[in-house]
């Protein structure tokens, strides 16, 4: 919990198909939201409820192209309790920091819209950073309030591990 | 004339209910659907503030009537509303909107309910209100669930589902679904204790939480037996653990009309057996 989790992946390893080609083929004007799959061992696509809103949020404050990774069907996933879970998200490094100041302010703006206590909020969240044939995973689960330190967080260590991806 | 009537109404405060003004509101909503969208969005929204502030009233009376559960469920009725409304309109304080926001928040602290029950389930398929389009944010029709089309309300209305699980939470999404068990009943001491206090739905007043020492620990010694009854001195026994304190509630009422009873101690939580 509050923690950053992070790993650097082949993108070329990524098992599902449409998942893989969105990921391989963004660009730096893009943001491209990522389906769970098989959730619960459900066959299919689902992305977390509510991500109607966040993908609106996106396209009309980030001024870039908005993508679902799987649009034939939009199935949402419902779980319990009062997390705010968000689709996983795939940018380039290049868009990564308009990206963390976008998610802050679209948790911010939840938190205030239903008056919760920040304190009390979590959330849930991960985003693919792709750097030529790799991308940085991020996972974070825990306080809201905590979130634009975490986003700091992502964008150091993105920093790092862009460097080092183009060393090697 | 009809704008200003609404606007007056609405910076009543108390609450004045005039439920001939919101038929003619609604009246004039119908009709500027036809021939006039942005006046009949404003009027939604001004016909939405009226009827919130109605049922607040309207809760209040069921509360002191302690029709508790009714209440519970228009309580989160009404909190839903508030949220979804001030997501796309910038209300006026003066309207007390937010102010009504806090106090079914502050209410509902004072409710028994700490478990509900939390759906898990794949929605296969989502409808525009509006416009019956299979909703698909990469597809869009255009609506946006929450907003107002021509004095219309946008919902998404699932049309296909399926259930996964069902599991017991403390923070559901939505907090109508309390659990019942079949031998108790909740225990509403507290909040008969905080309604016994108030006499209208507009008296102001705060609540402070906090721990305080258990009744049988209050007056302990440090050099005395301890009152758990081990046999051993206070100090080196429960002195300065959590399991001698119990949560406080102290209610502030700021122009009280009729006095808050005494101290009370609320005995055994969440529930009590059935009469």
């Amino acid at each position: 919990m509050n923690e950053v989790k992070h790993s650097v992946n082949e993108i070329k390893l990524i098992q599902d198909n449409y998942v893989r080609e969105s990921v391989e083929g963004i660009t730096d004007n893009e943001i491209v939201l990522i389906p769970l799959v098989g959730f619960r061992g459900k066959e299919g696509y689902t992305y977390p409820e509510g991500t109607t809103d966040f993908y609106n949020f996106l396209k009309i404050q980030s001024g870039q192209n908005m993508k679902l990774a799987f649009d034939d069907y939009y199935n949402e996933h419902v779980l319990h309790n009062e997390w705010i879970r968000l689709a996983e998200i795939a940018v380039t490094y290049v868009t990564l920091p308009i990206l963390t100041g976008l998610i802050v302010s679209f948790i911010t703006e939840r938190i205030k819209r239903g008056k919760k206590d920040p304190e009390k909020v979590k959330v849930d969240l991960s985003i693919k950073v792709r750097k030529g044939s790799k991308t940085i995973d991020f996972n974070y689960e825990g306080d809201a309030s905590k979130l634009e330190e975490t986003m700091k967080t992502i964008k150091n260590i993105a920093n790092d591990d862009e460097k080092n991806i183009r060393k090697s | 004339m009809m704008m200003k009537r609404i606007y007056e109404n609405l910076s009543e405060w108390p609450i004045i209910v005039d439920e001939e003004l919101i038929k003619s509101v609604h009246t004039e909503l119908v009709q500027a659907k036809i021939s006039n969208c942005t006046l009949a969005n404003e009027l939604w929204y001004l016909k939405q503030f009226m009827l919130i502030r109605m049922k607040y009233v309207e809760i209040f009376d069921m509360l002191q009537k302690k029709q508790y559960s009714e209440a519970w469920s228009s309580l989160a009725d009404l909190e839903n509303t508030i949220i979804m409304i001030k997501d796309t309109y910038e209300i006026p304080n003066i309207y007390h909107i937010d102010y009504i926001l806090e106090y079914i928040h502050k209410i509902q602290r004072f409710y028994p309910y700490k478990f509900f029950t939390s759906r898990e389930e794949i929605v296969k398929e989502l409808k525009c209100g509006i416009c019956g389009a299979v909703v698909n944010p990469a597809k869009s029709c255009g609506h946006e669930a929450g907003k107002i089309y021509c004095g219309e309300l946008c919902t998404y209305e699932i049309t296909k589902l399926e259930f996964i699980s069902l599991a017991i939470v403390e923070n559901p999404f939505d907090k109508y679904a309390v659990i019942k068990l079949n031998d108790k009943e909740h225990n509403y001491d507290l909040l008969d204790f905080l309604m016994n206090g108030l006499s209208d739905a507009f008296e102001e007043w705060e609540y402070i939480e906090k721990l305080v020492p258990k009744p049988e620990f209050k007056n302990a010694f440090m050099k005395k037996p301890c009152p758990c009854g081990s046999n051993k001195k206070y100090k080196h026994c429960c002195y300065g653990k959590e399991h001698t304190l119990m949560p406080h509630i102290e209610v502030v009422i700021k122009n009280p009309k009729k006095k808050l009873g005494d101290n009370i101690i609320i005995s055994n939580g969440l529930w009590k057996d059935k009469k």
